[in-house]
């Protein structure tokens, strides 16, 4: 990469650190700052410094009263401070309990009053649970994802990292992906977006090839619904060195060397 | 070492050998602007705080991994707290649909800041009116979409229902915003460092 483009990306860079690229333009910039490239992750660093000072422009705000007491009890001893969110869902689902039960005291005129006045209760409840199970799946993903990104962004700042960008082929026209790995540690991560989903019973698979031509079957996986697929695996070390690498759809069961379809390539030629 | 006046660097391996007071110390620097931006986010107090405790407590539990070649402790704080700050806020949104025949604020008071503290570090005052500088000297539609984003932590299809604006005429709006504050905030950060 030479030093002009680097400097050329730095307002791409900027607008990266905003929020504000576009998603083609922000996909460009992203896998220039995937190469590594330390003069694009300092420009990457020094524009999100940069923007933290706009919200530094605000009056500071006196905390109230305890706040740092609050803190740290927390920190070292572990208490929980009450969350309020919770607390107010708590709240309300006690709420439409309590409703619940003066309807059920006022002895309701009716059985069908009653089933009628609750119902809506009911659901309201049923909400809140189901707000709560949404909550904790949203959760879940997001520890997931950033779990990955950690690995990752370990991975590609490793000093002995190589990297090989996979090609479209034509069972897969518009995938595109890449795979890095770590030529002491061999941990390696994959990333591919544009795969359509495989046909039902099958799985893509990621193969690397040595160059003495030994064969691994790094991970099997499908894509999300966007078509991209990222995860982290490790290849064995008597691999070394990777020559090739290449997606194919197997079936699930697949055999010990690449017989599907291919989707993405690298180093085939 | 005297904390008080200890640098960041100082303070985060103290934090990370798990000195609390050194927590206490960088949470009397930098908590009246972070908790500001909670607040004007999310226009509870209470709320506000629950924040500021998470941002802090992130670090405190973190700070062994924190790089300092990624920022300053400043500027990880604020982001953070702007992250979480506006997902409360669109959490919100989603619970008041799901909740309709609940009033979500009906209990809940508006925003009422206290007072700003009277002490302020003269370095974060000049720092404070040099960015305000930059942001006065933009056209206002572009300082407005901007201080909505940066300020308020909406995302640009929500500046464009809150404006009535088409989102792409925010989206250019902010591009351009940015593109003439580039200069002007990268100045302050090499004049800050000398």
């Amino acid at each position: 990469m030479t030093t002009t483009n680097c400097r050329d990306r730095r307002d791409a860079i900027f607008l990266l650190a905003a929020g504000a690229l576009e998603s083609g333009e922000e996909h460009d910039v992203a896998l220039h700052l995937a190469t590594g490239c330390s003069r694009c992750g300092g420009a990457l660093a020094e524009a999100r410094e940069a923007l933290s000072l706009l919200p530094q422009s605000l009056d500071p705000v006196a905390l109230p009263a305890g706040a740092r007491a609050r803190l740290l009890a927390r920190a070292t001893g572990g208490v929980r401070a009450p969350r309020i969110g919770s607390r107010r869902l708590a709240l309300r689902g006690a709420g439409i309990a309590a409703s619940i039960g003066l309807v059920i005291g006022a002895g309701g005129t009716s059985l069908a009053a009653w089933w009628y006045a609750v119902a809506p209760l009911r659901a309201e409840l049923a909400d809140l649970r189901s707000e709560l199970d949404e909550q904790d799946r949203d959760l879940a993903l997001l520890e997931a994802d950033a779990r990955l990104a950690r690995q990752a962004l370990q991975l590609l700042r490793a000093d002995d990292v190589e990297a090989m960008a996979l090609v479209a082929v034509e069972a897969a026209p518009s995938a595109s992906g890449r795979v890095f790995w770590e030529r002491r540690d061999y941990g390696c991560y994959f990333h591919a977006e544009g795969l359509a989903a495989p046909a039902e019973g099958r799985t893509y698979v990621l193969w690397v090839v040595s160059a003495g031509g030994s064969t691994f079957a790094a991970a099997k996986f499908v894509p999300d619904a966007s078509g991209e697929a990222s995860f982290v695996t490790r290849l064995p070390r008597d691999l070394a060195p990777i020559a090739r690498a290449l997606v194919t759809e197997e079936p699930v069961a697949h055999g010990g060397a690449p017989g599907g379809a291919v989707q993405l390539e690298a180093g085939g030629g | 070492v005297d904390l008080a006046r200890a640098d960041e660097q100082d303070l985060l391996k103290a934090i990370a050998e798990g000195d609390p007071s050194a927590l206490a110390v960088l949470h009397d620097r930098h908590a009246p602007v972070v908790f500001a931006l909670c607040l004007r986010i999310l226009r509870d107090a209470q709320e506000a705080e629950e924040v500021l405790e998470d941002v802090f407590l992130q670090l405190w539990e973190h700070a062994v991994q924190y790089d300092p070649g990624r920022g300053s402790v400043i500027a990880y704080l604020v982001t953070l707290a702007r992250s979480r700050a506006a997902e409360r806020v669109r959490r919100r949104v989603r619970r008041a649909r799901i909740l309709r025949a609940i009033p979500v604020d009906a209990t809940e008071e508006g925003a009422s800041a206290p007072p700003p503290t009277p002490l302020q570090a003269s370095l974060a005052s000049e720092r404070r009116s040099r960015v305000r500088a930059a942001l006065e000297a933009l056209p206002a539609s572009q300082r407005e979409s901007l201080e909505l984003a940066f300020l308020d932590g909406l995302t640009h299809y929500e500046i464009s229902e809150r404006l009535g604006e088409p989102l792409g005429t925010v989206k250019t709006r902010i591009r351009a915003g940015l593109e003439r504050l580039r200069g002007p905030l990268l100045a302050l950060l090499d004049g800050e460092r000398g």
